[in-house]
């Protein structure tokens, strides 16, 4: 069983890394591939970023003739905004803590115990995948119209939650995994009952893989448009579908400035987690067991 | 037959020197071990040898060609890995072959060479297992297998045997040294147990924080530590301090007769008795005396831990050696140790000179 | 101990009841509604719907004839598929070469090279295709760069299939570096030091070491980017050609803008199958890596 925890404590000598990069790729090469990592990831966002604060920016000029911050006043003072703000950050959280009561037991059940259908119920969270969301959100649009859930506050949340699932089972399902079975032994050895083994052991040791699942669900509804616009329009406009208005209708920085404003949450939340998910909590996740 | 040759070899990891002026010279044929706590930089050493870690300072040459800076697939060395490194997705056969088919030999060669080698370590059978389907002592043979197969000029092993249990550890470690006495090939063998090491090797050379303490054959270095740590690391040893004089070796409290070949008297020495070189006798008022605190069975041999006026010492005794409560006892041999370096042993003088060559035995 | 199975099960049958209500019965309906049954929970949406071809006489797949002998349609199909399959090959290229810079560096430039490709993670698909194809379209950043550097006739990608490419790379970048990364990691030093032992040059570590033992991670890296590329609605939509349309698309405008549900249906189905034939690719890996691993 590989997990996160034991594939960073590989036994190394302590000086590894004996082949040089050069012995992979010259340093010239390795530049060179950074440079147009850089360029391509990075490009554009700066190029979005100088849109929004530019008051003039003609072609072919590679800088805004002149800046301005005017278009941010615009944006925020506008009631459009404050309200699809809102809106987000009540349907992110609620998505997200829904979801974790809803796939938590389930990830550690995944984990932990050997039962009948197992196998195939892991499969079928991944099959869930496979069907296009547009196609899916039509199809889920009939049933919601035959349960009166069309245009409704639970509708959003459904249609939400449908993209969280996956993650919310498999990250912290590999996260409880990864916890040494002994180590629960140990606990219930000296005295501790299920839960609380659970609560002291288990549970912290496999927090940053949860901590990971959580923020990627609550990243899920926070960025997901089609489905939202599809069941919440007109009454539930959040920021991401907001910003498919923008992006039509609006000046271009009108649109930048929205992009910034939208970005800001994602990447903050991201920072956080940023080491756990470079230490492979969230690879793991994606191994079947 | 190749002979290898390090000379004033120096590493270091950030600011921190792990090796240092490090001499070593392998004859052809020989099999030497690096033996040393962990931290002591053997590793460091074989992975020099190896290509996989580049020396500071210094020269490595095999039969005189220099590798100093050759990288591993550029030498004429090859290792075996302590966790083995056995590709888990190739079988035995492909594992063996990868080396000689990078060699571009021809099909019908690279079988021959396989199935020679694959007899060798007597595991034609599993020719086309996966590694995972092997026990570890198995695996160990493929590993060793792997590397002998190009018929290297000199052989590396690191820590072969740390991943085996005791009862296979012996047997790999017999079958290890008979094939490297079937090849007379020149093999380097890193480990951290001085029961292997003293076993198997032609010479073995004691490191200590990057430095080779003492580099001599095995029995010389149980007979003839150079150094305290050398008389530490190797075997067992009681160390005590006193001071030569009058034909005396003299404590606080205690004397015992030792003819000393120095006319000056000595202070700060340090006096170590092996175990076995303790004499329990009748007491009298010419022997220093010892209470016996406590009886260890060792199997063929007993283990008296003794509380005398020099602290507490260890002695090894026949087992039919009848306890009483106290005894006398007196030293059949003893090394003297002045800052660390042997400079008497049983009342002849040591001739440094001839040690520090690290030239003895072989 | 058969009280914890049935604990376990019960656990887990919570997402599963989820998904089974939300996911599996509308799928199963709509696959029903494309074979013409237009009733039942299909009802609503068929009240509405025009050019349905409806069930007389057992299932029909009228639908999907229909759909195939639109020219139209034929090309976007096409097209999808020409698109996922580049998008995959060139993700897989990029990927792997980074993963393995990392797996090998690590200086300041593989500190910065390893921000770099998690950043795209970090941006929600709307404003990543918004942000590419502002600088890759004509009359953008990249355009005006050419233009200064004396090169006038440069392509510009914005609202062309490869500029989909293009986005669809740059969005999956941070999960496919990290899974292959991960792979890597997972791959001991001794391993690749042995290679070299031997004899084994870089480029032959890569192809015959670290490839064959990272095939799970590559099949993952594979399967998750057709499934999302296949389906994918943002990044087509926002920075693909007005003709051919990617399905995604087509999907979501015969939905809304032409009022034949069928038809996008059809068209889910048939994403739906393509998904599940690279699916059963990674459930077959797993399933054959737990068989390998299982008996040690």
């Amino acid at each position: 069983m590989q997990t996160p925890v034991q594939a960073s404590t590989l036994p190394m000598t302590p000086h590894h890394r004996t082949l040089a990069p050069t012995a992979v790729m010259s340093k010239s090469l390795a530049t060179a591939l950074v440079v147009a990592l850089l360029v391509f990831v990075l490009g554009p966002l700066v190029v979005l970023i100088l849109w929004a604060f530019a008051g003039e920016w003609y072609y072919p000029a590679l800088l805004p003739q002149q800046f301005s911050l005017s278009w941010w006043s615009t944006v925020l003072s506008d009631s459009h905004f404050g309200h699809s703000v809102l809106l987000s950050f009540t349907f992110a959280p609620i998505v997200t803590i829904l979801s974790a009561f809803l796939c938590l037991p389930a990830a550690y059940a995944f984990s932990r115990y050997q039962f009948p259908g197992r196998r195939a119920m892991f499969i079928g969270i991944f099959a869930t995948n496979a069907f296009p969301k547009m196609g899916l959100y039509i199809a889920i649009a009939g049933i919601l119209y035959a349960v009166h859930l069309m245009d409704t506050f639970w509708g959003v949340i459904v249609i939400q939650m449908i993209n969280t699932i996956v993650v919310m089972t498999w990250i912290p399902a590999a996260a409880f995994s990864s916890v040494p079975k002994s180590l629960e032994e140990a606990a219930r050895d000296v005295g501790a009952g299920p839960f609380r083994t659970f609560w002291y052991v288990t549970l912290p040791m496999a927090r940053p893989g949860i901590i990971v699942a959580l923020i990627q669900a609550f990243l899920a509804s926070f960025d997901e448009a089609q489905g939202t616009f599809l069941v919440g329009a007109p009454n539930y406009v959040t920021m991401p579908v907001q910003m498919y208005s923008m992006v039509t209708n609006y000046p271009q920085q009108a649109a930048a400035v929205y992009s910034i404003l939208l970005s800001i949450p994602s990447f903050i939340l991201l920072l956080l987690i940023r080491k756990y998910i470079v230490g492979g909590y969230f690879a793991a996740g994606f191994r079947m067991k | 037959m190749a002979e290898l040759t390090l000379r004033k070899v120096g590493k270091g990891f950030g600011d921190k020197s792990v090796i240092e002026g490090l001499d070593l010279h392998v004859a052809s044929g020989e099999m030497v071990c690096l033996l040393g706590p962990s931290g002591s930089g053997k590793t460091t050493t074989l992975r020099m040898i190896g290509g996989f870690i580049l020396p500071d300072a210094g020269y490595i040459g095999i039969d005189n060609v220099d590798v100093t800076h050759a990288m591993p697939d550029k030498r004429a060395t090859a290792m075996v890995f302590q966790q083995y490194a056995l590709w888990p997705n190739m079988t035995v056969f492909q594992n063996i072959a990868f080396g000689l088919k990078l060699r571009r030999l021809s099909k019908r060669e690279i079988c021959q060479r396989v199935a020679e080698i694959l007899d060798l370590v007597d595991l034609q059978a599993y020719e086309k297992s996966y590694p995972a389907q092997l026990s570890g002592g198995q695996q160990q043979r493929v590993a060793l297998a792997r590397a002998l197969v190009l018929r290297p000029k000199v052989l590396l092993l690191d820590e072969p045997l740390s991943n085996l249990d005791a009862q296979l550890r012996h047997k790999v470690r017999d079958e290890i040294r008979e094939i490297q006495q079937q090849f007379r090939i020149t093999t380097v063998f890193v480990t951290h147990d001085q029961d292997e090491a003293l076993s198997v090797s032609d010479r073995v050379a004691v490191l200590s924080n990057g430095r080779i303490e003492q580099f001599d054959t095995p029995d010389n270095l149980y007979r003839y530590p150079k150094t305290e740590f050398v008389a530490n690391f190797i075997g067992s040893v009681n160390m005590f301090e006193g001071r030569l004089a009058n034909n005396r070796i003299e404590g606080s409290g205690w004397s015992i007769p030792h003819p000393s070949p120095y006319s000056q008297p000595l202070h700060d020495v340090k006096i170590a008795v092996r175990p076995e070189d303790i004499e329990l006798r009748h007491p009298s008022s010419s022997l220093p005396t010892a209470a016996i605190k406590r009886r260890i069975p060792r199997g063929h041999y007993a283990e008296l831990i003794l509380e005398t006026a020099m602290g507490e010492m260890r002695a090894f005794v026949p087992n039919e050696y009848p306890a009483s409560e106290t005894t006398g006892f007196s030293f059949r041999r003893v090394l003297v140790y002045k800052n660390g370096q042997l400079i008497d042993t049983d009342g002849s003088q040591v001739d440094v000179a001839r040690n520090t060559s690290g030239g003895m035995g072989s | 101990m058969v009280k914890r199975r049935s604990i376990g099960f019960w656990m887990a049958a919570l997402p599963i009841a989820f998904l089974l209500a939300f996911v599996g019965l509308p799928t199963v309906e709509s696959f029903l509604y494309t074979l013409g049954y237009t009733g039942g929970p299909n009802a609503v949406v068929s009240a509405m719907a025009q050019n349905q071809v409806v069930a007389h006489h057992g299932p029909t797949l009228g639908v999907y004839t229909e759909l195939f002998k639109m020219s139209p349609f034929r090309s976007d199909f096409i097209s999808t598929l020409w698109v996922t399959i580049l998008s995959v090959i060139l993700l897989l290229v990029a990927s792997w070469v980074i993963a393995l810079y990392l797996r090998f560096s690590n200086g300041l430039l593989a500190r910065i090279a390893s921000t770099l490709y998690l950043i795209p993670m970090f941006i929600p698909s709307v404003i990543a295709s918004y942000a590419l194809v502002t600088f890759w379209n004509a009359g953008g950043f990249v355009d005006a760069l050419a233009k200064h550097l004396g090169d006038p006739n440069f392509p510009s990608f914005g609202y062309t299939l490869f500029g989909v490419v293009i986005g669809n790379v740059w969005t999956g970048l941070p999960f496919s570096v990290l899974m292959l990364a991960s792979g890597l990691r997972n791959v001991p030093d001794s391993l690749i030091e042995a290679a070299r032992d031997v004899g084994a040059r870089a480029w032959t570590v890569s192809l015959k070491i670290l490839l064959p033992m990272n095939t799970l991670p590559l099949v993952i890296v594979t399967t998750f980017s057709c499934i999302g590329v296949l389906g994918a609605y943002t990044v087509p939509y926002l920075m693909g050609p007005t003709a051919p349309q990617l399905l995604g698309v087509a999907m979501a405008n015969f939905f809304s803008a032409y009022n034949e549900p069928q038809q996008a249906e059809a068209m889910a189905v048939m994403v739906f199958i393509l998904a599940s034939v690279v699916g059963t690719w990674y459930v077959m890996a797993n399933l054959k890596l737990d068989r390998r691993s299982g008996r040690i």
